[in-house]
Formats: C-alpha cells, structure tokens, sequence
C-alpha cells in the first residue's frame, strides 16, 4: 500500500464518519438525559433539505447550515411535545418522527431535486496540511468537519468533566431521585432532545452541503439509524463514540474499496461489515466479568415515560 | 324541508337522474390514464424521466387524456393494492413503470379485462397486457464512443448499482461502443449495491479516479457520482436525465431516455379503440434513447462522429450486439457474424472482454 493510497482511505474514512459522530453526539446526551428519540433519520433529512435550500437560495452556506440546525431543533421540538409534554410513548414517537421528518423533506426537496450547490471548500491550515499521510486528513477538512471535532470535545466536557454532566445522568437515570434533589428534570430533558435535534441536523447538513452538495429524497440512506446503534456500540461513551463513527463509516465504504483494488470477494458479504463489526463488538462488550455491569452503562431509565407523581 | 311532501318515487327518480344529467354535461369523457411509479420523483433519474413524458402527453393531448401519477409505490403488496384501486376507480389505461411490478400487474390484469395495463421493461403480455422498454444500450453505446475518444489514461470508470441485465446490458453496450474507437480501452466497476445511496456513489466515483479512469458513468438515482468526477477534473456521463447541472465543468454528455413517442403512439392507440398487446422496443430511430447536454469543452470531431454512429444505428446496424463477442474469460459467447437476438438481450448475465471487475 502506498501512502496515497493510505491518504486517500484515510480522508475517505473521516468523510463518511463524520454525519455519524454529529448525529451519534446528538443521540448519546439525548440517551444519557433518559430520552431514546429514535426520529433521528427524520430530524437528518430535516436539517439536510432546508440547508440545502437555504444555501441554494442565498448562495450563503454558513446561513444553510444555521438554518440546517435550527431545522433539526424544530423536527425534535415536536418529538419533545408530543413525548415529553404529552408523555406518549417515546419508541412510538421517534418511529413516528422518522417517517413524518422523511415525508416532508422529501415534499419541501421536491422542487429541489437535480438543483447543484458548490460545495463546502476546505479550510487548509498552511503547513500542517502538507505532513505526509495525516496532513491532509487533520488539517485540510472543511468547517463541519472541524466542527464536529470541536463538539466531540465539548460533549466529552459536559458528560465527563462538568456538573451539567452529572445532572444529565442523574435524570436519565432515576428522574424521581433527581426531582427530589431539586434538579429540574423536564428542563433538562428538553434542552437533550433540542441538543439532539441540532446535532441531527447539522449531520443533515453535512451530507447535503459537503457529503455530496445535492439534495436527493432519502439522502441519509439510514445513517440515522447507524448512528443509534453506534451510541449502544459506543455504550455512551464519547471517546468510543467517535472511534466507532470512523470505523462505522469506514466499514461502510469498505466493499467499494475492496472492489477498486481488486479483491474478489462478493459485494453483498461486504455491505454486512458494519452490522458484522457491531456484533462482534456488542459480544465483546457483553463478556460476562467484573467491570461489566460498568462498561454497558446504559441509562437506567432510557425511554421510560417520566412521572412526578409516581413516587 | 324542500323534500318533504314529495313523494317517495319522484325523490327516486330524481336521485336515478342525477348522475345521467352530470354525464349529460360533458359530452367528451377523457381517456382516464394512471402512472405507478416504483421510485419517488424526487430522487431524479427513471421515475423522472417518465414523469417529464407525462407532461409533455398532457400538452399533446389537451383534453382528450386526463393523466394521474403515483410515485414511491411498493412492488410488494402494495402494488397490487394500489393497481386494482385504480381499476376499480375506472382508469382505463395504466402504466407500471418499473420491472419490479411485473407480478403485480400479471396477477391484477385478469380481473379487469377491460383495463388496459402497459408494463414497462418486462416480457409477459396477455390480452390486456403491453410491454414496452426502450434501447437505452444503444445511447450507451455512443456515449462509450465519445469516452474512449476523450480518455487519454484508457481507463473508463463505471459506478453501478445492482447486476440486473437491465445495468448489464447498459455495462456492456458503453464497453463495445468504447473498443470501437480504441480495443484496449479498460472499463473499471464499482457496484454501490444501492440505487440511490448518494455518498456510496460518490465514494465509488473518487475510487474509480483515484484508480486512472478519466471518464465516469454511472447507473444510479443520484447525480453524486457525476459531481465527484467534476470535482476530481475527470470527464463525466450523465445517465437516465440530464445531469450536465452536476458537471459545471467537463460534462461530456448525459443519455436519457424519452418515452414520450412510445406514450403519445399507445395513447393513440387506445383513444382509437386499436389497441392490440404487444411488446415495444423503441430506440434511436425513434429518438428514444437520447444523448442530450454536451459538454462546451468537448471537441467537436467527438460529437461528430457519435453523429455518424448514430445515423449508422438508425440506417443499417440497430445492434451494436454482433459476433464475435467474448466474455470476462475469454470464453466466446456469441458467434460471428450473428447478432443478439431481443431475448438474449433481455437476460444478459455475463461481460464482455474489457470489463475489470467480477459480476458480483
């Protein structure tokens, strides 16, 4: 293998991971505050047509990707009435919301369809850019891509290192307990499924402003649901998540590149790498031993209808 | 009430007057014909391409056919549902565009023999059942011979979807059209296993780059294979719509396809009461199979001689398919002399020399 080959894989890697660490970002506060929103692919298609609009009307791309997020705020924001003000049921909900969210990007894209925008361009850092095999991948990426880098760190801050993390566990954990402790619940519920809805749609963005800068029905092709996964495989953990959204996303361009370079095995066998590696993975995780109930710390309280009034 | 003291069989036969009097009004019923997509429009490419052929039967046709679309139809169960809906509703003429509505229209066509259904792409025909397809192969073909005049790596690149004789056939036409012009030329695959999975597309299409080819096509939904070619300074052919919008800058030409002469004839046909089954296969001499968009930096001797190939198709040689073809292992598949017959067509399964890349 030669290095630009390497480089080229690399740079590949980064690219198709990068709508899966937005969105698994999203969905891993979400999760940890309690709320298991499965509408993310509705929320990604949200924030990928009205970025794509906006960004084709007014030839602005940091207006398109504002406009993106705010799109994918407002798609959670009727996930959080309907299953955190009227406390219906949350599986119900988000399979709702990723059907409703599909329906009406396909219906505002419509007009949309075969439309060209150029391209988020990328930012090359002088000098840094140019250092053989990383170079290129670290430091010559476009806005989002920096972007979500920086939304990796912070998501780690919060969960990991800062109190509001703490307080978002405790929610998500035993809600009743926290409501006791005085920490206001509903609130910070609602600012996860808001935080998820951005980072849902800033993903949207990314695939139809820079992915590829055009906007087709179905442009997520169930990355919203990788991402689900990715969180569980990631078990909540942001250092996990975003090896995972890279080796995610490289699993699944894998059966290309073996195709390129002239391996022959079956195309079909090589699409089920993803789903394979998530098996592997989940079995590892799952090996009975000490430190496990630790590792697979999923929220105790993930996808549970929240009442005050029940203790 | 106004009713009230009217007797009960004036009220009768008012209510039996009424749908005779609505009738009356309109003396000219419109052909009542219903398109049932299997793809949504949105996504651009097949759906697309009949849906701009509806239009343009709407125009033609003025008051004579009123038509109706469905898109994003399941050709499952759905399918069958939705068929006998829109018999049962009276339309008279149905279109099902996609292949994948085959057993659907087989199993729904008997119970409404009055209802005539036109399948689009498939073999069975009964009383009331057309088929019509057109020779897309051959606008592959002359796009293959523009490619190999413009490549100078030899290399052509080609992102397909799945390994269905529809694609196949398109494969092997553009390899034949391209070792016309040079017999050395090199056709690279990357099959996506998605029809309209855009950043797959996209990533085939860089691979392909990356691996020397400077021409790239595609057969799928999307325009993201087209757009990373541009991206990547190579050439790009554009595939079932117009997609020169995706390759501001070295476009070379887009093959579409245009139902509308097929549509305008059947419709004719049925408004005529001389509709009879058949199975159409319509290509360039009906200027079925477009090259449509060419490229401002394409040189004209290209465009030139695909002109000449395509009057030669249209005069004499319809088949690019002739003997002697080989495949993949050099193993000889058709004789000499001989060209492929319309079934052969149909089920092709295999390549001709000259593609790299296994049949998946």
């Amino acid at each position: 293998m030669d290095i630009a080959l390497l480089e080229n894989l690399l740079f590949a890697m980064v690219r198709s991971g990068t709508p899966l660490l937005f969105c698994g970002l999203g969905v891993l506060i979400c999760e940890r505050a309690g709320v298991l929103n499965l509408g993310q692919e509705g929320m990604m298609l949200m924030g990928a047509v009205v970025s794509f609009i906006v960004t084709y009307s007014s030839g602005n791309a940091g207006l398109g990707i504002l406009a993106g997020t705010l799109a994918g705020i407002a798609t959670s924001a009727l996930f959080a009435f309907i299953a955190l003000f009227l406390r219906a049921n949350q599986v119900a909900t988000g399979l709702a919301l990723s059907i409703f969210g599909a329906g009406l990007a396909a219906f505002v894209g419509a007009p949309y369809v075969g439309e060209t925008i150029q391209g988020l361009s990328a930012l090359q850092m002088p000098l840094l850019a140019d250092i053989p095999l990383l170079g290129r991948v670290l430091f010559a990426q476009d806005f989002l891509v920096y972007l979500s880098w920086v939304m990796a760190i912070l998501v780690f801050l919060v969960s990991q290192r800062w109190r509001a993390g703490i307080l978002i566990r405790a929610v998500g954990e035993n809600p009743q307990v926290a409501r006791k402790l005085g920490v206001p619940v509903q609130l910070i519920r609602y600012l996860a499924v808001f935080f998820g809805g951005a980072m849902a749609g800033l993903s949207g963005a990314y695939l139809s402003l820079s992915y590829t800068p055009l906007w087709a029905e179905g442009i997520s092709a169930g990355r919203g649901w990788i991402a689900l996964a990715l969180v569980v495989f990631a078990s909540w953990r942001t250092g996990r998540l975003m090896l995972g959204a890279y080796l995610f996303g490289l699993s699944s361009i894998l059966h290309l590149l073996m195709q390129g370079f002239g391996f022959a095995v079956s195309p079909n066998l090589l699409a089920m790498t993803p789903y394979l590696v998530t098996i592997l993975v989940l079995i590892l995780l799952s090996r009975p031993g000490k430190k496990r109930n630790k590792v697979l710390a999923a929220p105790a309280s993930l996808g549970k209808v929240y009442l005050p009034e029940a203790h | 009430m106004f009713f009230r003291n009217t007797p009960i069989w004036l009220r009768i036969a008012l209510l039996l007057a009424l749908p005779t009097s609505l009738f009356a009004q309109q003396p000219i019923e419109p052909l009542q014909v219903a398109f049932l997509h299997e793809n949504p429009v949105g996504e651009g490419g097949w759906t697309l391409s009949h849906e701009k052929s509806r239009a343009q039967i709407d125009e033609y046709f003025g008051e004579l056919v009123q038509t109706s679309a469905l898109d994003g139809v399941n050709p499952g169960v759905d399918a069958e549902r939705v068929m006998t809906q829109l018999a049962r509703e009276g339309k008279q003429l149905i279109f099902a565009t996609s292949f994948g509505f085959l057993n659907p229209t087989r199993r729904v066509a008997p119970r409404f023999p009055d209802t005539i259904f036109e399948h689009a792409s498939g073999y069975l025909t009964s009383t009331n059942v057309g088929t019509y397809q057109i020779r897309a192969y051959q606008g592959r073909y002359l796009s293959g011979v523009a490619a190999a005049m413009v490549s100078e790596t030899g290399v052509l690149g080609y992102v397909g979807s799945f390994p269905i004789p529809e694609v196949i056939r398109g494969i092997n036409a553009f390899v034949l059209g391209a070792q016309s012009v040079n017999p050395d030329i090199v056709i690279e695959m990357v099959w996506i296993n998605s029809w309209s999975d855009a950043g797959k597309a996209r990533e085939a299409a860089e691979l392909l780059v990356f691996n020397g080819a400077d021409v790239i096509t595609h057969h799928t939904e999307s325009s993201s294979a087209i757009q990373a070619a541009d991206q990547a300074g190579v050439w790009s052919i554009g595939y079932q719509s117009d997609r020169s919008a995706a390759a501001p800058n070295k476009h070379l030409v887009s093959v579409v396809h245009n139902w509308f002469p097929f549509y305008r004839r059947d419709i004719q046909a049925v408004l005529d009461g001389e509709w009879q089954s058949h199975s159409t296969w319509i290509g360039v001499e009906e200027d079925a199979s477009q090259l449509v968009s060419w490229g401002a930096s394409v040189p004209p001797e290209v465009i030139d001689r695909v002109q000449q190939v395509k009057q030669q198709m249209i005069d004499e040689a319809p088949n690019p398919f002739v003997g002697p073809l080989y495949d993949t292992q050099g193993q000889l598949m058709l004789e000499e002399g001989i060209a492929m017959d319309d079934e052969a067509l149909l089920s092709m399964e295999w390549f001709v020399k000259g593609v790299e890349g296994q049949l998946p």
